[in-house]
């Protein structure tokens, strides 16, 4: 059974000056040149269209195209036969990478924004004050007063944004060192937060906890009372978007000295995340956590949840908020991975808009919307979604994908193999070294502005001034091409409805 | 000397943190939990029946419990003692990193998972009874052992090791038939492991002023791959 090449390489021939600029870029060995005949040589069968080569050849000598070999069938794919040739020959399950790329509905593109016309003003934000701070934490929705009528203030711990947005947890070993870095310091310069992932804290990292979310999750890496400290929130992580129901693993051969030294295990040992965390059977054993990781800090700091989006995300969500969490994080299926098994990445859990909007009405139905913030994440891809998705009922948003495409992803989405040509999803050294982290982090920081001036504008259309007012606001939405449940669900009513 | 009797943990965890005493006696407790919370350069003593999380990410402390203790004792403990005069709950050690836990009785399901051990730190833990099912589950780094010291008819239960990727699980066997619920294969420890057992032994015996039998034979259970997920998958 032959392997057929995903991608073809056209080489125009002529452009083509044999500087060999495509072999050095190509960690994939795609390329090499043949002295004898004064030419490259192609192996196409190795390309995963990262188009690192088509970006470094001067002469735009080179173009990457999809294989399209002729095949015709109603039913049988040609991608359906390759999958089942590989798993015929070697017997194992499929590993991918990033997120679902399958033709499942995208909600937020039936999703239209509301603008205000002659009543309701529209606000030109470049002149008038437009609030997008967002402060994630429980909320006091109890007025109470000493003895001599004074309110007293009680202000649970929170986390204080300058921009709805957040970055999404990655770890040290799903993407590099300076990815890492570039994460970190362009959320401290947007006044926003940094979450390491599961693989934990690098020690360099401490003196920013300001600006950091550390994760606990099932395997408890670089889990100790120095790195809980070293915080500005807490994430306990049960699930993730782009697998939910699975856990983490780390083959021995990624678990380099620094990978090792920063999840406090050995090197070169297998580093696994079971789904489960196994202290965790019960809403009320995860109360049990969250008041541990709360006692051990003092409760100095707030804990979030971190939950994929499956069927029954409204009432996991009830329960979450009634564990004392703080915030409830919810990662819809088109959420990325370092690494994930193909079946679960396509084919479980459920898109985000629908999880959301399913939330933060069951949240207000029961009268605890109050004593949680809603993060929403799993493919958020520019600012509209942005405020879709809090006009829904989020109160911030996480990227991860749209960070690491900021940075120089080409979503080639190979991130299992390690051999990310842009020197983000890779730990090996010459590859790390691409990836500049000044550079990324300038990358970064445009994103997240353009996108909050963006925000800004599409607000003062709307007419409204201030964030908490879009935050679950659905009469600023519309839907377009939806069915009646689908509307009932995401609580919006249809294009043209009154 | 703290009276535990209608404090709650917060409170007690407080009064524990503001203690200057060389050694902290706490009596009368009854099912505080996250007592202790990573705590370090403490000595405590605890009298009663402690709750769930006793000593959960502890940081250096040395516990002591006259007791019982009930689910998740020294969830991801990074460094310190803990020793138990009597029974302990489900999932004692999660994650556990560093330090040493020692066991008088029994345990219930899932101890000692997810064990790990760093380039500096091995942690050990000694359960003088027997313990449940899942019992050193996903262990990759440490010491695990169980003695036995009533000789029941099994020593663990269901599912020992299973997933399991590296570190060690020590079974002491006056017959075995005693491993009837391991599927897993044994072999006897070598001298050198049999020379840190003795040490471990020497220390636990010292803690819990106890004689132990001269003569004990210890099997080591074996992992069935250092790899255990690797060759599930295949890239796409």
């Amino acid at each position: 059974m032959k392997k057929q090449p995903k991608y073809e390489i056209i080489k125009d021939q002529d452009r083509c000056d044999t500087c060999r600029a495509c072999e050095f870029q190509c960690a994939n060995g795609v390329y090499h040149y043949d002295a004898e005949k004064k030419k490259m040589i192609i192996d196409s069968l190795s390309c995963v269209n990262c188009q690192r080569c088509v970006e470094y050849c001067h002469q735009n000598a080179l173009k990457i195209i999809a294989n399209r070999n002729e095949y015709h069938h109603g039913y049988w794919q040609m991608e359906d036969m390759q999958e089942i040739y590989q798993q015929a020959e070697h017997g194992g399950m499929l590993l991918s990478s990033m997120g679902n790329d399958k033709a499942y509905p995208k909600y937020f593109d039936h999703l239209l924004i509301n603008a205000s016309q002659v009543t309701n003003p529209s606000i030109d934000p470049l002149r008038e004050p437009m609030e997008v701070r967002t402060f994630l934490g429980k909320r006091t929705h109890h007025i109470t007063r000493d003895t001599n009528g004074n309110i007293q203030i009680k202000v649970h711990p929170h986390l204080h944004l300058k921009t709805p947005i957040l970055f999404a947890g990655m770890s040290l070993g799903a993407i590099s060192y300076p990815a890492h870095q570039a994460l970190l310091e362009a959320a401290k310069a947007l006044g926003t937060f940094y979450n390491c992932g599961e693989g934990g804290l690098p020690k360099a990292f401490y003196s920013d906890k300001d600006s950091i979310i550390v994760q606990v999750a099932s395997g408890r890496f670089g889990v100790d009372p120095t790195y809980l400290k070293h915080s500005a929130a807490i994430e306990i992580k049960i699930g993730q978007g782009a697998k939910p129901g699975i856990g983490g693993h780390l083959p021995s051969r990624k678990n380099s000295a620094l990978i090792a030294d920063t999840r406090m295990i050995e090197e070169g040992s297998e580093a696994i995340s079971p789904a489960p965390h196994h202290d965790i059977y019960s809403i009320e054993d995860l109360r049990q956590l969250v008041n541990s990781l709360k006692e051990a800090t003092q409760y100095e700091k707030p804990i979030i949840v971190k939950v994929a989006a499956v069927h029954n995300i409204a009432a996991i969500c009830s329960g979450i908020a009634r564990s004392g969490a703080d915030i409830i994080y919810i990662d819809g299926m088109r959420g990325g991975s370092g690494a994930v098994p193909t079946r679960i990445r396509d084919h479980v859990g459920i898109p985000l808009e629908l999880a959301l909007a399913s939330v933060d009405q069951t949240l207000r139905e029961e009268g605890i919307r109050e004593d949680v913030s809603i993060i929403a994440a799993g493919g958020i891809r520019n600012s509209a979604d942005v405020l879709k998705a809090i006009a829904l009922g989020a109160d911030a948003v996480a990227i991860g994908t749209a960070a690491l495409i900021a940075m120089g992803c080409h979503m080639c989405c190979d991130c299992t193999k390690g051999n990310c040509n842009w020197g983000i999803a890779t730990q090996k050294d010459a590859l790390v070294k691409r990836l500049h982290v000044e550079q990324a982090k300038r990358q970064l920081i445009h994103l997240i502005q353009a996108w909050t001036l963006e925000l800004k504008e599409m607000m003062g259309g709307m007419g409204i001034c201030s964030i908490e007012a879009l935050r679950g606001n659905r009469m600023m939405l519309r839907g377009i091409h939806l069915q009646e449940e689908e509307l009932r669900i995401l609580q919006v009513k249809h294009a043209g409805s009154r | 000397m703290i009276d535990a009797k209608n404090l709650t943990a917060s409170e007690l965890n407080t009064k524990i943190r503001e203690s200057d005493a060389d050694v902290i006696e706490i009596q009368n407790i009854l099912g505080q939990r996250y007592i202790a919370n990573a705590s370090n350069g403490k000595k405590i003593k605890l009298f009663g029946t402690c709750g769930n999380n006793l000593g959960s990410f502890l940081d250096g402390s040395e516990i002591e419990v006259f007791g019982n203790v009930q689910d998740a004792c020294a969830n991801t403990m990074n460094d310190g003692k803990i020793i138990l005069h009597g029974m302990c709950g489900d999932a004692l050690g999660y994650g556990m990193r560093g330090g040493k836990i020692f066991v008088e009785k029994d345990c219930g399901s899932r101890c000692g998972i997810h064990m790990k051990a760093t380039k500096t730190k091995q942690p050990l833990m000694i359960i003088g009874g027997v313990v449940q099912d899942f019992f050193g589950e996903y262990l990759s780094g440490g010491t695990l052992i169980v003695l036995n010291l009533q000789n029941e008819a099994s020593c663990c239960g269901r599912y020992c090791g299973c997933g399991a990727h590296g570190g060690s699980i020590i079974l002491r066997l006056s017959d075995l038939s005693q491993a009837c619920h391991l599927t897993s294969q044994l072999k006897k420890v070598d001298d050198k492991k049999k020379a840190y057992i003795d040490q471990a032994l020497n220390e636990y015996a010292n803690d819990f002023h106890i004689t132990l039998p001269k003569t004990m034979d210890f099997y080591e259970v074996i992992m069935q791959n250092k790899n255990p997920y690797e060759r599930l998958y295949v890239e796409n």
